[in-house]
């Protein structure tokens, strides 16, 4: 089969703008993606002392905040990276927390000064 | 005609005398790039390692300083890299193994975010040799086998290696969705980008990338199917 001149420009235009499509895809940075939490969201648990998230990849700031059932935050002292993983932020709550629904917000920036942010809720419930 | 090749032959002697009694120059050493940096910034380091003996280089291991936190590596054929994590977690040395003739630098750049405050990094290196030869770049300026170093200076240039906005974003703690209790990464889909925050040359550049993306994927469709029924048409031999 003898392709035609039409075919193949056609063909050449193929090429050229599936090349520009690769081209075209940003290149990937290493935003810090969130792993896992303590508490975890959704979880219902007994007690809690502290709260803390993981990420993926090392975190430069970040900062953690906790509301309580009353809506007022329950967290003590500063909030901020784990000294001891710096793709972890901490933070400490206060003791005698009601029962109820607690919402954690955090936001911070990644090593490649990306910045995210999220939340998510848990429950403190009775112990049996 | 005599005379001058006489002291044209005098003055390669004379050269050839100086270059053995002049002491073992310019060995090369172990270098990072750049030499001064700004703070809090994403910068991409070059390790620039030189082979100065007759075997080959087959390890160089480098210290990642205190406060630098380096989150990204570039793949050098022909050299596996390996790290290990520093007490804070973060990558504290990082290991390529590989072979490095003689006469020959290898260049290792790996993207890192400098330290909060200004200061000195100091890029202790071991570089080992086949013959087990191990040369220790941790020495002070001004020794034989010094570490690389890097200033921290705060009215250094800002490099932003990472490509990201570089105002501050009050990252809005609690704004996020909170219904199920969901996760709002910000960056992980096309709509939060553009609403992440208000001035944002990071978000435009995507959607530049992204808009170049798709014209480009529909035109190749189009041609696609161009080429198909044009094919149809006229295939038939």
């Amino acid at each position: 089969m003898q392709l035609t001149r039409t075919t193949r420009h056609l063909s050449a235009a193929l090429v050229v703008a599936l090349t520009l499509a690769l081209i075209a895809v940003p290149s990937a940075s290493a935003h810090a993606t969130f792993v896992s939490s303590s508490p975890a969201r959704n979880a219902k648990v007994t007690s809690v002392r502290s709260v803390s998230l993981t990420f993926n990849s090392a975190l430069k700031t970040g900062s953690v905040s906790v509301k309580g059932p009353g809506g007022t935050s329950v967290t003590s002292g500063a909030s901020g990276r784990d000294p001891r993983n710096v793709k972890r932020l901490l933070v400490a709550l206060k003791s005698g927390l009601k029962l109820g629904k607690y919402t954690v917000s955090a936001s911070w920036t990644a090593a490649d000064g990306h910045k995210a942010s999220m939340s998510y809720s848990f429950t403190l419930v009775k112990k049996a | 005609m005599r005379l001058r090749s006489r002291t044209l032959t005098s003055l390669t002697t004379l050269l050839a005398a100086a270059a053995l009694v002049v002491p073992g120059a310019a060995a090369a050493h172990i270098q990072v790039t750049p030499t001064r940096v700004a703070p809090n910034d994403p910068v991409e380091f070059q390790l620039l390692v030189p082979n100065e003996r007759d075997n080959a280089t087959t390890q160089v291991r480098m210290q990642v300083p205190p406060g630098v936190l380096a989150f990204s590596f570039a793949d050098v054929p022909g050299w596996k890299r390996t790290t290990k994590p520093a007490a804070d977690g973060s990558i504290g040395e990082v290991m390529w193994t590989g072979s490095l003739a003689p006469e020959s630098f290898a260049r290792f750049s790996f993207l890192a975010s400098t330290p909060d405050s200004p200061g000195t990094l100091s890029w202790k290196a071991l570089q080992t040799y086949a013959d087990g030869t191990i040369v220790k770049w941790i020495g002070a300026k001004g020794t034989d086998e010094p570490a690389a170093v890097t200033t921290v200076s705060a009215d250094a240039p800002h490099q932003n290696a990472g490509g990201e906005d570089d105002e501050d974003d009050a990252g809005t703690p609690g704004k996020a969705d909170t219904g199920g209790g969901s996760t709002t990464n910000t960056d992980t889909s096309a709509t939060a980008a553009a609403s992440e925050d208000g001035s944002d040359d990071g978000a435009e550049a995507d959607w530049v990338a992204r808009g170049l993306g798709i014209a480009s994927l529909a035109l190749a469709a189009l041609v696609l199917v161009l080429v198909i029924r044009t094919g149809r048409r006229g295939g038939r031999s």
